[in-house]
C-alpha cells in the first residue's frame, strides 16, 4: 500500500514539474544531466576532477541546449528513477522469490542469501540498496542466477555486440529507406514507387521472425553465402542486421517517398531549376534536407523498434548481445539483469531521443525559431 | 428550409460508401470476416468426435457434447466460440428478422454481442465463484476412432460421420516428434507429435481474441483518459499528457516483455491484460486532441447550455464525433497486438497451454526448425496484413481531402 502511494505521489511530482517555471525546467535538466554524468564519471576520473568537469558541462548544457531538450530530460531522469521503483515493487508483488527452490530453504540460509545478493525483504529497503549501489558504487549488483558473476560483467561484453548490430542496422535502414523513398518521391510510378510501396505494405506486417527465418532459408541454405546463425567474424553480421532494417526500411522509404513527393511541388524547387541546376544537384541539396525531416524525426522510434526487435532476433540467430540477456534474465526471473538492462536500454533510448531533437533543430530553422 | 434530400447521406453513409471504393480493404474485410467464420467452425473441420454415430446397438451426437465438454475444451476462447458455432444459426436467424424490420442498428448488434458475451460466462467453467457449473461438463472422452477401426475389424456394422480432420489440437503422440511437413501431416507435427495444420486452425481463435481483446482494454482506457485531459484541460491534461510523455519514451514491446516475465503461470489472458494496460497512450492522444478541438464547436456549447450533466456531453454528445480516428487506431492496434503476442511467445514467454501460433513458433525455435517457424509466421502476416488493410481503408475513408 505504502509502496503504491509512494508511486503516484512520484508521479504527481513528475508531472508537476510541467508547471515549473521556464527558466527552472532549464536548469533542473542541465544539473540532472550533469549529475548523471558525474555518477558515470567519479569512477573513471575521481571526485574532483569528474565534479569541475560535469559543473563545466551542466553550465554549457544550459547555456547552449534548446529548451525543447532540457525539459525532456528534467522529466525523463526522474521518470527512469520511478520505472525502476515501479518495476521493483510489481517484482515484490509477484508471487515466489528469486531464491525459491525446489526444496524448501531454512529462514537462516535465505536471510544470508538475502545479504549476499542485497535482495531484503521489502521493496522499500531493495530499491534503497539499489539506488545506494548504482549511485555510490556505480555497479548494477550481482546476478541472482548467474553464480559469482555480477550483472555489468556479464552486460559490459555484450554491449559492443548489440551496440553494432543496432547501429549497422539503423545505417542500412536508412540508407535502404531513403535511397528507395527518394527515387519513388522524385520518379511517382516508377519500379522504384511501386518496389517501395510493395516492401511498405510487406515490411509492416511481416514478423521479424519470419524475416530471419526466411533470410536464413534463401541466403544461408539455398545460396550459401552466409552463415545461417552464431556470432564472430564479419559475415555473421550482415543476415541480423538486415532482419533489424528491412521493418523500418520500409517505414522510411514510406516516409521520405511522402516527403519528396511534397517537397518537389515547392515554388524554391522550381527556382532551383530555373537557376539551371542539373536535376541531381536539385534533389541532393536543396529537395532532401527538407524531404528527409520526418526520416529523421522517425529515427527515435526506429531506434526503440531496432531495440526491442533485437529480443527476437539476438534469440533467433543465437547473438550474446544485450537483447539475449535481458529474454534470459526474463524468462529466468533474475531481478537484477531484468533491472539493469532495463536501465541501460531506458536510458540509451532517451539519449537517442535527445541526439533526434538535437538533429531536427539543426536540420530545421523552423524548430530553431519555435525553441 | 427546403433542402432537397434526394443525396443527402449520413456521415457513416458517406464513409461506408468511400470505403467500399477501395478495393483492396473491401478485400480485406471479407478475409477479416472469412477469418472469423474459419474461428468460429474450426471444430467442424477438426476434432476427433464424429458428428454421428451409430452402431447396431445405439445411436449417438458426440460431437455437440464434446464441445463443452472440459476435458475437450477448457479454455474460454474456445468456449465463447464453440458457443458461437452452436447458436450462430440463431443470431443469423435474429439479426434475418432484424434486417427485415429495418436494418440492424448499433444497439441490435450491441445487444446480440454482450448476449453472447454473457451466455459464454454462464458456460464457461466458474469454480473460482463456488459454483459447479451444469454446462460445462466433464464427461470422459470416449476413443471413437479406435472403437470404430475395433467394429470394423470385427465385420460389424457402425456408420460414423467424421469432421474431415479427426484429429483434436492437444492429442499429442511422441513418436511422431517433429516431423516434416508431409502428406499426412501437411505443415508437420510439434514436438510432442501434435498435429501443427489443426493448431494452427484453431490458432486462429486465439489469435483474433488476443488482437480484440487487448484493443478493446486500450481503447476503452485510451478513450476515458484522453476525453477528460482534452475536454477539462487544466491540471488534468497536464497530468495525462505527462503519463502519456513517460510512457511513450519507454518502448512498449520492452515494457510489456518485462510485465510479462513477472507473472508466474501466465494464462492468454495475461498477455492480453499487460498489452492492453501498455498500450493505450496512442489513443489517449488521439482522443484528447479531438476533444480540445470538439469542445469549441456550437453543439458542445447547446448541449452544455441544455444543463445536461458533465459525463453526457462528453461520453454521448462529444465522444462519437471523436470515434472516427479510434476506429482506424483501433484497427491497425489489433494488427501489432497479434505481432506483440507471437513476438512474445516466440521468445517463450507466451502461454503454452492453448494452442496459439505462437506456441508453434516457440517449438520451432527450440527445435531450429524452419518450417515450423514459417507456417504460423506466414499466417500471422497474413491476418497482420489483413487488419492493416482494413485500418488503411477506414482512414482513406475517413479523411475529407481524399473524399471522391
Amino acid at each position: 500500500m505504502t509502496e503504491a502511494l509512494i508511486a503516484v505521489a512520484a508521479l504527481l511530482a513528475i508531472a508537476s514539474l510541467a508547471f515549473l517555471p521556464h527558466e527552472a525546467t532549464r536548469i533542473l535538466g542541465a544539473a540532472l544531466l550533469a549529475a548523471v554524468v558525474f555518477v558515470f564519471l567519479r569512477h573513471v576520473a575521481g571526485d574532483v576532477p569528474a565534479l569541475l568537469v560535469c559543473a563545466a558541462l551542466g553550465a554549457g548544457v544550459w547555456r547552449a541546449l534548446p529548451p525543447t531538450v532540457l525539459r525532456r530530460v528534467s522529466f525523463m531522469i526522474p521518470s527512469l528513477l520511478l520505472l525502476i521503483g515501479v518495476t521493483t515493487w510489481l517484482m515484490y508483488l509477484a508471487p515466489g522469490n528469486p531464491f525459491a527452490q525446489e526444496k524448501a530453504i531454512a529462514p537462516q540460509v535465505e536471510a544470508a542469501l538475502r545479504a549476499q545478493y542485497g535482495v531484503p525483504e521489502t521493496p522499500l529497503a531493495f530499491f534503497r540498496v539499489y539506488m545506494e549501489r548504482l549511485l555510490v558504487d556505480g555497479s548494477l549488483g550481482p546476478a541472482l542466477k548467474v553464480q559469482g558473476r555480477s550483472v555489468q560483467d556479464l552486460l559490459l561484453p555484450a554491449l559492443p555486440v548489440s551496440l553494432g548490430l543496432g547501429g549497422l542496422a539503423l545505417f542500412l535502414a536508412v540508407a535502404i529507406g531513403v535511397a528507395l523513398g527518394v527515387r519513388a518521391g522524385t520518379r511517382p510510378n516508377s519500379w522504384a514507387d511501386h518496389a517501395s510501396m510493395g516492401l511498405a505494405l510487406v515490411g509492416i506486417s511481416l514478423p521479424n521472425f519470419v524475416i530471419g527465418a526466411g533470410l536464413m532459408i534463401v541466403l544461408a541454405l539455398w545460396l550459401d553465402w552466409l552463415p545461417v546463425a552464431g556470432w564472430g567474424g564479419f559475415r555473421h553480421v550482415w543476415m541480423p542486421a538486415l532482419t533489424l532494417a528491412l521493418p523500418h526500411a520500409a517505414t522510411i522509404a514510406r516516409l521520405a517517398r511522402s516527403g519528396t513527393l511534397e517537397v518537389m511541388q515547392e515554388d524554391w524547387i522550381r527556382t532551383a531549376r530555373a537557376k539551371g541546376l542539373s536535376e541531381g544537384r536539385v534533389v541532393s541539396r536543396h529537395a532532401l534536407r527538407v524531404a528527409v525531416l520526418p526520416v529523421v524525426s522517425y529515427l527515435g522510434p526506429a531506434a526503440a523498434g531496432i531495440l526491442t526487435g533485437s529480443f527476437v532476433v539476438e534469440t533467433l540467430f543465437g547473438i550474446p548481445g544485450m537483447g539475449q540477456w535481458f529474454v534470459k534474465g526474463a524468462i529466468n526471473r533474475d531481478y537484477s539483469i531484468v533491472l539493469g538492462t532495463a536501465l541501460f536500454y531506458c536510458g540509451l533510448i532517451t539519449f537517442f531521443n535527445l541526439a533526434v531533437d538535437l538533429a531536427l533543430a539543426w536540420l530545421d530553422p523552423r524548430v530553431r525559431e519555435a525553441a | 428550409m427546403n433542402v432537397p434530400d434526394t443525396d443527402r447521406q449520413s456521415y457513416w453513409g458517406v464513409v461506408r460508401g468511400q470505403f467500399n471504393k477501395n478495393r483492396p480493404a473491401v478485400w480485406g474485410l471479407w478475409c477479416a470476416v472469412g477469418l472469423f467464420a474459419l474461428a468460429t467452425g474450426a471444430p467442424l473441420l477438426a476434432l476427433d468426435q464424429p458428428f454421428f454415430w451409430q452402431t447396431s446397438d445405439e445411436t449417438r451426437f458426440p460431437f455437440f457434447a464434446a464441445l463443452f465438454n472440459r476435458l475437450q475444451f477448457e479454455n474460454g476462447v474456445d468456449i465463447f466460440f464453440n458457443l458461437l458455432l452452436l447458436l450462430s444459426p440463431f443470431y443469423a436467424g435474429f439479426v434475418a428478422w432484424k434486417r427485415r424490420k429495418g436494418g440492424l442498428g448499433l444497439r441490435a448488434a450491441t445487444g446480440l454481442v454482450a448476449f453472447h458475451l454473457f451466455a459464454t460466462l454462464l458456460v464457461v467453467p466458474a469454480s473460482w465463484l463456488g459454483v459447479s457449473n451444469p454446462f460445462h461438463r466433464e464427461a470422459p472422452i470416449v476413443d471413437y476412432r479406435g472403437q470404430q477401426a475395433e467394429l470394423l475389424a470385427a465385420d460389424q456394422s457402425v456408420t460414423a460421420v467424421f469432421p474431415p480432420r479427426r484429429i483434436h489440437y492437444r492429442e499429442t503422440n511422441p513418436e511422431r516428434s517433429v516431423q516434416a511437413p508431409g502428406r499426412t501431416f501437411w505443415l508437420g507435427t510439434d514436438l510432442e507429435g501434435r498435429d501443427v495444420l489443426v493448431r494452427m486452425l484453431y490458432g486462429t481463435r486465439i489469435s483474433l481474441t488476443i488482437g480484440v481483446v487487448a484493443v478493446a482494454i486500450y481503447v476503452w482506457i485510451g478513450v476515458v483518459l484522453g476525453a477528460l485531459a482534452g475536454y477539462f484541460g487544466g491540471w488534468v491534461d497536464v497530468v495525462v499528457s505527462r503519463l502519456v510523455e513517460v510512457m511513450i519514451c519507454i518502448p512498449s514491446f520492452f515494457l510489456i516483455l518485462t510485465l510479462v516475465a513477472l507473472v508466474q503461470d501466465r494464462s492468454i489472458f495475461h498477455v492480453m491484460v499487460i498489452i492492453g494496460v501498455t498500450s493505450w497512450t496512442g489513443v489517449a492522444r488521439l482522443v484528447r486532441a479531438e476533444f480540445l478541438q470538439q469542445r469549441e464547436l456550437e453543439y458542445t456549447l447547446a448541449a452544455r447550455a441544455l444543463g445536461l450533466p458533465r459525463w453526457r456531453v462528453i461520453f454521448r454528445h462529444i465522444l462519437p464525433n471523436a470515434m472516427g480516428p479510434v476506429l482506424v487506431s483501433a484497427t491497425f492496434g489489433i494488427a501489432s497486438a497479434i505481432l506483440t503476442e507471437s513476438g512474445l511467445a516466440f521468445l517463450g514467454l507466451g502461454d503454452l497451454s492453448v494452442p496459439s501460433w505462437g506456441g508453434t513458433l516457440n517449438a520451432g525455435r527450440l527445435e531450429m526448425k524452419l518450417w515450423l517457424i514459417l507456417a504460423p509466421g506466414l499466417a500471422i502476416f497474413f491476418v497482420v496484413s489483413v487488419f492493416n488493410l482494413v485500418g488503411e481503408g477506414l482512414r482513406d475513408a475517413l479523411d475529407p481531402k481524399l473524399r471522391t
